[in-house]
């Protein structure tokens, strides 16, 4: 039961965190809480359904369909967008993003999201047992590809140009733009980096929560809270607060009595708050951050 | 006992590694202009924030009249008799240069929340709208009344937050490099006006500028820090005169043309 | 003097509504009273006082539930359960308080949005009380024995409500409270210089922004006479930060337009689904760029008396018009 729950958590989990890293890159770089996120990547996840079942395109190339858009998207927000509104305050940013999202959802609704879609799983085929524990395949998928994601993510911040400049740009935008980093150059790659990042989660969601319009945005609210708990500004806080995220959720509709345990949703939002309040460089992180 | 109005001692504000201020020991009676100069960084502005109590000093103590001062939270110090200005102006931009007056007398409010929540509050504010009129008009700036702040000159903006807060009609007011930017015309008639502050009002002034000739000008006496530290206190005639302040100032000049 | 005859005016045609408009207009207008009121209630807390709240459907949720929940068990006429209902809300939002002591913009409302959606998510959950996905009827609203639960009766109820609430509002903002609220959103370091507590006006901007919620919450229970959790989701909360965004937040013109904006407009565009979207997200990003103190600001901006001058003469005068009855 435990080995289950764990399990199963730690799935959900890696699905928020990957959708948290998207978040949490755009979010370092420039400052702006995507809260279109959700839409945007719905609206990549979108794409791959078009392509797949009305276009007749193999899954595999469908779903590269899906992380291109995200990455095309990303690139059109920042370009085409924010760069008109860039002395705005952040809030106001935060309001543009919102706009960007219902955008990006009547355009899906046009182009015929109009209810709830299944869409297909990358990997099917009978569960694993190992133990008592059952694992799906998807499941199995999910975990790979956040592995994945994550690599990537460690290997262009580590090694790759634009990785470092990122990095250094959300250390310090100023310093970074006197040493000579395109800082709006950064904040475009940020935002394709981390639309492509939400494509992907959405690929993920989409098999398990059906698509529609609104589908995502739950996903994306979960993310925010996983970044909170690590910290909601460091990338590998983002995947951990994910994970942690999806077993505390788990383990409490498993284990407490059946009046409360459907209040998980319930319970994790008010962990956040009392993580905001007590913890706000996040469950893990020690430097501060959250606070002034 | 404690004669002096403002009387800090031992006051030390580290940031981490850095000592901001370091060990000041200074006061303030009442009545006079004090100087507290110093060159850029010297903790001037930290010494402020103090007082302010912005800032929790790691060691040292400060009293006004008497009072503890690190005992009393931030939106008390102007119960007690201080008021300040800030170095990066501190007016609410879009609220109008009336209402910018009336913040400034806040406290002196007094309606029941529930009673203003009703429309009771009239009268109350008809009178203080009438003492800011009056109170511009002192300072020759009762046109200005109904601006938004922002929309003000510079120059008009440094002194309507110094109305502002002699609006609480306090005992001592901080002003935090007042003249900085303005021109020698404007920079004269500051100096007058921090004056007449003194004269007509009795109120106490602790200064912080770098314009050199208004400090001297004004002041009765003078606190140089340098690092954090008080390097030196005295008249004017003996700051001027004095080695130390002369190499801390050289120093600093030394260092911007390396710049 | 001429500014009261022009109130007493418009609201006594507000008053006589009903004898012109069929009952569905009026039904539409006691929802526009909801948005109105619950938007001036967040325009005090993120427009005056600078909170960003992304979760105040939550306060909403609060206030309906709490008024048919105090109608059903103990039999409260609307007329007190209302008010209590709105209190409690106006109680719970002291739980963003100690976040937004602690927290800067971004960080607070990801708080809000946690509050909202930890509310959102309990009422379906908690069918015990709430009556779960399903939702619960609301006890007819009755007066002294006679029979209250219509729209002509909830439209006079919505208007008094609505007339009632603004002008407590615009008292609020014309006090010293009003102004402790701005100082705060403006520079908060210099309103505590001259004397304002954080803690304490933080405080009430949060209690008076939730009790208008809970009250607007309050009225909805009654005008719709029947409550599900789907209205109270996030959705609900966004479109109230809309409505402020738009208008115009650091007003109570803005928040009035912005709520009469995201009431009629979905009405008229019921047959567009998406166009209502695309409408609503354009003019996010519009209000954004062009117009960053929304609709009022905008309206404000070009019939200052300096632009003003420059229009033909009857003009003039209608703009010198709305100046003075708006007025924030
Ligand atoms: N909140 C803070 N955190 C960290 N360091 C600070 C902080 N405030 C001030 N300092 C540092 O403390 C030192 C003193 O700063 P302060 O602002 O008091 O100087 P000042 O004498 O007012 O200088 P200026 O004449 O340029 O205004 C500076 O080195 C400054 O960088
Ligand atoms: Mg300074």
């Amino acid at each position: 039961m435990l080995a289950q729950l764990i399990v199963s958590g730690l799935a959900a989990g890696s699905l928020y965190g990957i959708m948290a890293l998207g978040l949490i890159l755009i979010y370092k770089t420039t400052h702006i809480l995507n809260f279109g996120q959700g839409d945007m990547a719905m609206f990549s996840t979108f794409i791959a359904l078009l392509l797949f079942r009305t276009y007749g395109v193999p899954l595999s190339a469908a779903l590269g369909g899906a992380l291109v858009t995200g990455i095309l998207l990303g690139v059109v927000v920042d370009r085409g967008l924010l760069r008109w509104a860039k002395n705005a305050p952040v809030t106001s940013l935060f309001i543009a993003t919102l706009g960007i999202g219902m955008i990006l959802q009547a355009i899906a609704l046009w182009m015929g999201l109009i209810d709830a879609r299944p869409f297909p799983y990358a990997l099917r085929g009978p569960p694993l047992f190992i133990g008592d524990v059952v694992l799906r395949q998807h499941d199995l998928l999910v975990f790979g590809v956040a592995l994945a994601v994550s690599l990537v993510f460690f290997l262009v911040f580590k090694f790759t140009k634009v990785g470092i400049a990122m990095r250094a740009t959300s250390q310090n935008r100023r310093a970074a733009q006197l040493m000579g980093i395109n800082v709006g150059r950064i904040g475009t790659w940020s935002w394709a980096l981390g639309l492509g990042t939400g494509a992907i989660a959405g690929c993920l969601v989409a098999p398990i929560v059906f698509l529609d319009l609104t589908s995502m945005v739950f996903v994306m609210i979960k993310a925010i809270a996983a970044a909170v708990l690590g910290g909601f500004t460091s990338l590998p806080g983002a995947v951990v607060g994910g994970l942690l995220l999806g077993v505390i959720e788990n383990l409490f509709s498993g284990y407490m009595p059946p009046a409360i345990a459907p209040l998980k949703t319930t319970f994790v939002f008010t962990l956040i708050i009392l993580v905001l309040v007590f913890r706000p460089h996040g469950l893990l992180g020690e430097r501060s951050v959250g606070g002034h | 006992m404690n004669e002096h109005l403002l009387a800090a001692s031992g006051l030390t504000k580290r940031f981490g590694g850095l000592t901001a201020v370091d060990g000041v020991e200074f006061h303030v009676d009442e009545g006079e202009i004090v100087g507290l100069i110093g060159p850029n960084g010297a903790g001037k502005t930290t010494v402020f924030n103090l007082i302010s109590r912005f800032l929790e000093p790691t060691a040292g103590a400060i009293t006004f009249d008497g009072v503890d001062l690190l005992r009393v939270p931030p939106h008390k110090v102007i119960g007690l008799g201080i008021a300040r200005t800030f170095q990066n102006l501190g007016l609410f931009p879009y609220m109008t240069v009336r209402d910018n007056l009336l913040v400034g007398r806040h406290n002196q409010f007094h309606g029941w929340i529930l009673s203003l929540a009703v429309g009771a509050g009239r009268r109350e504010e008809r009178a203080a709208a009438a003492e800011v009129g009056k109170m511009l008009a002192a300072f020759g700036l009762g046109a200005l009344g109904g601006a938004p702040a922002s929309m003000l000159p510079y120059g008009s903006q440094k002194a309507v937050e110094l109305i502002r807060a002699l609006m609480a009609k306090p005992r001592l007011v901080l002003l935090d490099e007042p003249v900085a930017g303005m021109n020698a015309t404007e920079t004269q008639t500051m100096g007058q006006f921090i004056r007449r502050v003194r004269e007509e009002r009795g109120v106490t002034v602790l200064l912080v500028e770098h314009d050199m000739s208004l400090v001297m000008e004004i002041c009765d006496r003078i606190v140089v820090l340098d690092f954090g530290r008080k390097i030196a206190e005295g008249t004017p005639h003996e700051i001027q005169t004095n080695p130390r302040v002369v190499e801390a100032y050289l120093g600093q000049e030394v260092d911007r043309a390396q710049v | 003097m001429k500014r009261l005859i022009f109130w007493a005016v418009v609201i006594v045609l507000l008053a006589m509504a009903p004898f012109v408009l069929r009952s569905y207009n009026l039904y539409l207008l006691n929802l526009a009273a909801v948005k109105i009121i619950a938007a001036i209630g967040l325009a005090l807390l993120t427009g005056y006082t600078g909170q960003l709240s992304i979760g105040h459907a939550g306060f909403l949720a609060i206030g309906a539930y709490g008024t048919a929940l105090l109608a059903q068990h103990f039999g409260l006429p609307f007329w007190v359960g209302i008010p209590v209902a709105g209190l409690i809300s106006g109680l719970a939002g002291f739980i963003l308080l100690i976040p937004a002591l602690r927290l800067t913009a971004i960080y607070l409302a990801i708080a809000t949005l946690a509050f909202g959606t930890a509310v959102a998510e309990a009422l379906p959950r908690w069918a015990a009380v709430t009556g779960g996905y399903q939702g619960m009827r609301v006890p007819r609203a009755s007066f002294f024995g006679v029979n209250v639960q219509n729209d002509v009766a909830m439209y006079y109820l919505a208007l008094a409500m609505t007339v009632l609430l603004l002008l407590v509002a615009r008292n609020i903002v014309r006090s010293r409270v009003g102004r402790a609220f701005v100082a705060i959103r403006d520079k908060s370091m210099a309103a505590q210089a001259c004397g304002v507590s954080l803690a304490k006006y933080k405080a009430l901007a949060f209690f008076v922004s939730a009790l208008y919620a809970g009250l607007a919450g309050g009225l909805y229970a009654h005008v719709v006479g029947y409550i599900s959790p789907a209205e109270f989701g996030l959705a609900k909360s966004i479109d109230l930060f809309i409505m402020i965004a738009l208008g115009g937040m650091a007003s109570l013109p803005g928040p009035v337009l912005g709520a009469l904006f995201l009431t009629y407009l979905p009405h008229w565009l019921s047959g567009f689904r998406g166009l209502q979207s695309i409408i609503y997200g354009a003019s996010l990003i519009g209000v954004v760029v062009f117009m960053p103190f929304g609709i009022w600001g905008f309206v404000r901006k070009w019939t200052a008396p300096d632009k003003v001058q420059s229009l033909p003469k009857p003009l003039r005068a209608a703009v010198a018009f709305v100046r003075g009855g708006g007025g924030a």
